[in-house]
């Protein structure tokens, strides 16, 4: 591109619109991750008291308790550090300029990569899981 | 800030390497309302239950199908937010990039916009189901011990 062409006010106005919302689903994702780290501990903890002869079995309550300790981070932490990183980039451009709106795209990039690899993940984990309740016979 | 901002070829670059992963997830939000609105309209019609479920049981499961459904047709703007969004991304080429680009921020805001819109009323609603449920299992066992 030789020629350069100048970001409109009113985009810049779209961009700062932008800023307010991922800020408020960023910290959204980090009091999630502060809820799902309390679940998750509560699980393991309660595992660990299960008595022996109990009908639900301990191991049940540590996996579920392992499960949100690690979709906290997944699910919750990163993408809201993520968030966060684009919302700073956005506030930055005033001060950093082309700089600031250059980060702040390559930033938003790297959200949506990431949830794209989650989702993907998500569904492969989902159909293994399937897989091997069929396979057990749960579902028959 | 004295530099007037650029779309510069960088800037370029980074959305057009967004763009994939956009319409990906523009695509899964769509295969969601699908498999929502499917399974909610079954489930609604009774056409999904289990030979246990009669009377408050049939009914919830019904209620259940309502959910669903409300929930897939939530799931529309989203989806139809990205969409628009990589459209206007795969259209910043030649004399259309001022105006692409500005759709392309203009559709992103929108969809944060609802997107936190929805959060805000999941947990607000969250909160009132949570608490008519405690009231409700609070009077219950109440009304039990007289």
């Amino acid at each position: 591109m030789n020629e350069q062409v100048t970001v409109s006010d009113k985009a810049l106005g779209y961009l700062n619109n932008t800023h307010l919302w991922i800020t408020f689903i960023a910290v959204m994702g980090f009091l999630g991750t502060a809820l799902m780290l309390l679940i998750g501990l509560a699980m393991l903890a309660g595992g660990s008291f299960m008595p022996a002869n109990s009908k639900m079995p301990a191991m049940f309550f540590t996996a579920i308790g392992v499960f949100y300790l690690i979709m906290s981070i997944f699910l919750c932490l990163i993408p809201g550090i993520l968030l966060m990183r684009y919302g700073s980039a956005i506030s930055s451009i005033p001060a950093a300029g082309q700089a600031g709106l250059e980060s702040a795209m390559s930033r938003q990039k790297s959200f949506w990569k990431y949830i794209g690899f989650y989702v993907i993940a998500m569904v492969v984990f989902e159909v293994f899981f399937f897989i091997v309740e069929f396979k057990l016979g749960i579902l028959r | 800030m004295n530099q007037p901002l650029v779309i510069s070829e960088n800037v370029q670059a980074s959305l057009k390497a967004t763009r994939p992963w956009i319409k990906f997830m523009a695509i899964m939000w769509t295969v969601s309302i699908a498999f929502l609105l499917i399974f909610g309209l079954a489930k609604l019609a009774g056409l999904i239950t289990n030979t246990s479920e009669t009377g408050e049981l049939a009914l919830f499961s019904r209620i259940m199908g309502a959910f669903y459904v409300a929930i897939g047709l939530a799931y529309v703007m989203p989806a139809l937010y990205l969409f628009r969004y990589a459209k206007a991304i795969a259209g910043m080429q030649g004399t259309s990039v001022v105006a692409s680009f500005e759709d392309a921020l203009k559709q992103q805001k929108s969809y944060w916009k609802y997107y936190g819109i929805f959060l805000i009323v999941v947990i607000v609603v969250g909160m009132l189901v949570g608490g008519g449920v405690m009231f409700v299992s609070l009077y219950m066992a109440a009304h039990h011990q007289h």
